[in-house]
């Protein structure tokens, strides 16, 4: 009985070595490649590499905007983790959140490495006093790396703790990563510290923890407030704007996501061109449609399709070796080249006087290149952050308005000549058609239907053709043009000049012209002398002065010297040259026949310019601003829009100067005549083929 | 005398002892490895270098001294050891438990003596009777050994404490107490550890773990759940339930230590890790490794076919202490090299088990292997034990009665 008892033991012992090695079978044979996959990748370390933003320029490669050098302050965000998941006020703290354990493994191998420097080696006998001792250094640095923080972050380290948190864990979930990177990424807490403050926090990093100076880049603009909303700005990524431009892992793999999506501290194009030329995403800004070639697109092919941002990098490497595994360089961003002309920006932003606002554009003729367009006020791009609340309260000038594009105004006479090539290509009336101006449309009664002689107390105009028409800028032939198209006409040809959609320059600020679909009678007589319920905006206009210019060819304006924003709409308009010549000709009677409207802004004591201009004035009825800071503005839009050469067109020009008690040729068109002077300085307009009669 | 060592030394049973110097061997390595990656620990395998000689020592001195005298003192032995394990709690202990008499330069573990302590007196008091041949004569049995088992746990020494069981059960069984009587204790034990209680939840607490389910009557929640589980520390339902739930806890805190033992052993693979650094990287991230989980730095680091070897070894031991008990014909020896064998399996598997997640973490070391001077010295001297039964065999002429061959 005991020698078969020994043999059930022997056995009891083989059986349970049987499962014992069962068990390591299936852990280390079975399991075992996924097991080592799983440790090699907790070996490696990824650090991302940053890509510089790419320059703007414009057309002669001046730079409007690059990245200089500076210095960022860089947190854990494990650290950062135990802060704002520890923080007893914060209600989303979770004791038993996925990522607490792995942060606070982080604390411990800090922890242990301050030990190892604190204990001679061989020691076993001192480890729990050196815990201890650890534990306090390790306390003391946190503190004084919070600190730090705080001096140079002030109050709001708390809330920038928290955002880097609460979107770095936005970054887990269902359709996200199990372990996102950034989750083992140092985050930018303060950015663009400069070299004196730098040497100041890296002197104090020994006694630091989690906290890393980096070297970074700021934004700069050499021009600051030139070009100010066609530049626009970056700004850190918005809570929204991950979720719309981030591809998602059913549509890129996990490199491809964290080569490009945005994290939560990255910079972001916010405005104008910074906006407009970011590049990749991604997703369109209307709707959440994603462009199809991004799915599932290789780097190399996402590399291509670069803007401004450019791509970052990414450095594998052995954690404790530092061996380089694998290095994806960064891809720098690229660099945009604007059809502006930064100087002759510079010339006729200085044309408004203090307390003036408005907008100028001036677009090149035959290409249909923005060379410049002035929106005023200005604000200076390099203290954009600073000024922000103070620039976005003010509700009287509106400084952040880009207004050559984002601006509606009715444009008032500007519009007759787009009223009159309407009348003349839809066969309404033809070059010949007479209508007499008696002063008034219909009887003389105040502001009904009355022509601007009348109400100046001078008497009508009497037998106008259009180019008559055009020259006088009378109102009743327009009303009646107005009337004579109507609703089956008038929109379609504002349609065809592009009034209906944004200009086209593909700037995020840009607006679609106003019109009804439908107007009735008394709206098309209005919509006639470009009043009433009509409203574009000024690069409209100058588009639209450039369209007859170059003989009835319809192009969108471009910004772009190449590449995003370049790509250009053209369309010749269903217009004979015999009647683009008579409106072209009523042009040149505005400036250079004595009575034209805009006569005495190109003749009179002044330098000549040289050049003969084509162009019409405008002046249109605005209600008055008024808003709660007590300052009302009252007055008309002066308008001026035209074109130079008249003979060979090369600029277009619009002028808006907003709320003025005049004409548009009081105000508007000396200042287009100073435009169109600065453009023949800078070489914009030549001087040929000058014709009799051009000089007094 | 020359002719008394001659003898003494023909007897001894020289594979046991190679098989536990090698362990010892391979114990250092693996604690040497452990210790090169964690900066956290230095010097331990020097220290159990140390405790190495010093079990060596006991290992001679357990094996010279013939073990009926050690037999005759085993219930004086029990008794001061008994009195040690509640002095024990009057210490000031520290990591939450009193385990650890300070005696000079290192510190004594009781509870590890008090195996060897067990083993002795259990192996003599069972040693002339058959009274365990019936149900009330395991009373006693079972009484001398919940005492010092209760003593350890409340140290709290879980794993320790759990030997004691399977020690007494495989002792009881070779002494050839009724096989139905043993299972149905095991049966009436299971029963009552699954035994559901009621047990009234405090206002919005959340389900206990591993209830079985919630009640609400009226106003108040009762939570049904399996009897331990209502006096078992928070830490140690936590411990049951990670190794219930493995993969959905593996992240925890708790679950961490476990998930990264089987991923180490598994990264392990057929031949080990071969890259020293990757392992020396990655063991630091598993705590107590060169304790507990140094199964873990064994199997990582030497893989699959180094752990089969491991077990060979240990196999060799057993079935030579197998061998042991059954040519010695003293009913105190085959009880003792019985209880020797059964103490050290029972380690094994508990600790091995433990590592790959076959059975709850316990603070368990693997014998002769994990670092701890208390725990080697007693592993050496059941050892010595072991030996010094093999090495007074009878010798007879005659076949012994009843037993017809030797292979056992």
């Amino acid at each position: 009985m005991y020698n078969q008892r020994i043999k059930i033991f022997l056995a009891i012992i083989g059986v349970v070595f049987l499962v014992v090695i069962a068990r390591l079978w299936y852990l280390q044979l079975v399991l075992g490649a996924d097991y080592r996959a799983e440790i090699t990748q907790k070996l490696q370390r990824d650090d991302m590499l940053p890509a510089g933003r790419g320059h703007i320029m414009d057309r002669h490669g001046a730079i409007l905007a690059c990245d200089e050098p500076c210095f960022d302050l860089c947190l854990d965000y494990r650290q950062l983790f135990l802060w704002v998941n520890g923080d007893p006020n914060n209600p989303s703290a979770d004791p038993n959140h996925p990522f607490a354990a792995q942060a606070r493994s982080w604390r411990r191998r800090q922890i242990n490495a301050i030990r190892r420097s604190l204990r001679p080696a061989g020691d076993p006998a001192s480890m729990d006093l050196a815990l201890t001792q650890a534990s306090e250094i390790y306390s003391r640095r946190e503190r004084n790396t919070r600190k730090l923080l705080q001096d140079y972050a002030g109050a709001d380290l708390d809330e920038v703790c928290r955002r880097i948190y609460n979107r770095v864990e936005a970054l887990r979930g269902p359709l996200g990563r199990r372990s996102p990177i950034e989750q083992t990424q140092r985050h930018v807490i303060v950015s663009g510290l400069d070299d004196a403050a730098a040497v100041a926090v890296k002197s104090q990093m020994y006694d630091l923890v989690g906290l890393d100076v980096r070297p970074s880049f700021k934004r700069r603009y050499p021009y600051r407030n030139l070009a100010c909303h066609i530049i626009g700005y970056t700004g850190k990524v918005s809570d929204k704007e991950p979720n719309a431009y981030n591809l998602r892992l059913d549509q890129a793999d996990e490199l491809t996501c964290e080569m490009i999506n945005y994290g939560p501290e990255d910079t972001i194009g916010k405005a104008g061109v910074e906006r407009l030329c970011e590049g990749l995403p991604l997703r369109r800004l209307d709707g959440n449609e994603q462009a199809p070639w991004l799915n599932d697109a290789s780097l190399a092919e996402i590399d291509t399709h670069l803007g401004l941002r450019g791509r970052r990098g990414m450095l594998k490497r052995h954690r404790l070796t530092g061996a380089t595994f694998e290095e994806i360089p960064a891809v720098q961003g690229q660099d945009v080249h604007l059809t502006l002309d930064i100087m002759l920006q510079d010339d006729l932003t200085q044309l408004f006087p203090p307390g003036v606002t408005g907008s100028i554009v001036v677009l090149s003729v035959p290409r249909g290149e923005v060379l410049a367009m002035v929106s005023v006020p200005t604000y200076d791009l390099n203290n954009f952050r600073q000024e922000y609340a103070q620039l976005v309260k003010d509700e009287t000038y509106f400084p952040l308005r880009h207004r050559a594009v984002s601006q509606l105004y009715p444009p008032g006479s500007t519009a007759k000549p787009v009223v009159a090539l309407a009348g003349l290509g839809s066969g309404v009336i033809t070059t010949d058609y007479t209508r007499d101006c008696t002063g008034y449309l219909f009887s003389n009664v105040t502001n009904a239907w009355r022509c601007w002689t009348v109400a100046s107390g001078m008497p009508g105009h009497g037998p106008l053709n259009v180019t008559g028409a055009l020259k006088n800028s009378c109102n009743v032939f327009f009303y009646h043009l107005g009337e004579l198209l109507g609703a089956g006409r008038m929109p379609a040809w504002f349609e065809m000049f592009g009034f209906n959609s944004p200009p086209g320059t593909g700037l995020p600020e840009e607006r679609a012209g106003r019109y009804p679909d439908k107007p009735d009678d008394g709206a098309c007589r209005l919509m006639g002398i470009g009043q009433g319920k009509l409203q574009i905006t000024p690069l409209h206009v100058a588009n639209a002065m450039a369209t007859i210019a170059r003989g009835g060819e319809f192009r969108s304006p471009i910004l772009m010297l190449e590449g995003a924003g370049h790509a250009q709409v053209s369309q010749r308009l269903p217009l004979t040259e015999a009647q683009v010549a008579a409106v072209k000709r009523g042009m040149w009677e505005v400036c250079n026949e004595s009575g034209g409207t805009a006569y005495k802004v190109f003749h009179g004591d002044f330098d000549p310019l040289g050049v003969e201009v084509c162009g019409k004035t405008g002046t249109a009825d605005i209600q008055a601003l008024k808003n709660n800071d007590g300052v009302d503005r009252t007055g008309n839009m002066a308008w001026f829009s035209g074109f130079a050469p008249a003979d060979n067109p090369q600029i277009a020009i619009a002028v808006v100067i907003e709320y003025v008690e005049g004409h548009g040729a009081t105000y508007a068109g000396p200042a287009a005549r100073e435009a169109i002077r600065a453009c023949i300085q800078r070489g914009y307009v030549t001087a040929k083929d000058q014709g009799p009669g051009n000089r007094e | 005398m020359k002719d008394t060592l001659k003898t003494y030394l023909r007897y001894t049973s020289w594979p046991i002892i190679l098989a536990m110097i090698a362990l010892m061997t391979w114990g250092i390595v693996a604690i040497r490895v452990s210790e090169q990656s964690d900066p956290s620990i230095t010097g331990f395998a020097s220290k159990q270098m140390v405790s190495a000689l010093i079990a060596l020592a006991a290992f001679v001195v357990a094996t010279v001294v013939p073990y009926h005298r050690l037999g005759r003192l085993a219930y004086f032995f029990f008794g001061v050891t008994l009195i040690v394990l509640v002095g024990v709690l009057f210490t000031e202990g520290s990591k939450g438990s009193r385990r650890w008499i300070p005696l000079g330069p290192i510190d004594a573990q009781p509870s590890e003596v008090a195996k060897l302590a067990f083993i002795l007196m259990l192996a003599w008091y069972l040693r002339y009777r058959d009274n365990y041949r019936r149900l009330g004569g395991l009373v006693v049995p079972f009484v001398l050994t919940v005492v010092p088992m209760g003593l350890v746990l409340i140290e709290p020494d879980l794993g320790t404490s759990l030997l004691f069981l399977p020690t007494l059960y495989f002792m009881l069984f070779m002494a050839g107490a009724k096989l139905r009587h043993l299972l149905g204790i095991v049966a009436v034990a299971t029963a009552l550890v699954l035994l559901p209680v009621v047990k009234k939840l405090p206002e919005g607490a959340a389900r206990p773990p591993l209830a079985y389910g919630v009640v609400t009557i009226g106003p108040a929640r009762y939570a049904v759940l399996a009897a331990p589980l209502a006096v078992m520390n928070g830490y140690q339902v936590t411990r049951v339930e990670v190794w219930l739930n493995q993969e959905k806890t593996k992240s925890t805190d708790q679950g961490r230590q476990l998930g990264q033992s089987k991923m180490i052993i598994g990264a392990g693979r057929l031949m080990g890790t071969g890259d020293w650094n990757d392992g020396e990287v990655y063991f630091q991230m598993l705590p107590e490794d060169h304790t507990d989980f140094i199964f873990s730095i064994i199997a990582g680091q030497w893989g699959f076919l180094g752990c089969l070897g491991m077990l060979a070894i240990y196999g060799v031991i057993f079935v030579l202490g197998m061998e042991i008990a059954v040519i010695t014909n003293d009913p105190f020896g085959r009880l003792l090299a019985v209880g020797v064998v059964a103490l050290l399996f029972s380690q094994l598997v508990i600790n091995v088990g433990m590592t790959m997640g076959l059975a709850p973490v316990t603070g368990m070391t693997l014998p002769l292997v994990s670092y701890g001077g208390s725990s080697l010295v007693v592993n050496c001297a059941a050892l010595g034990l072991l030996v010094n039964v093999g090495q007074r065999r009878p010798v007879l002429l005659a076949p012994k009665p009843f037993e017809h061959d030797r292979e056992g």
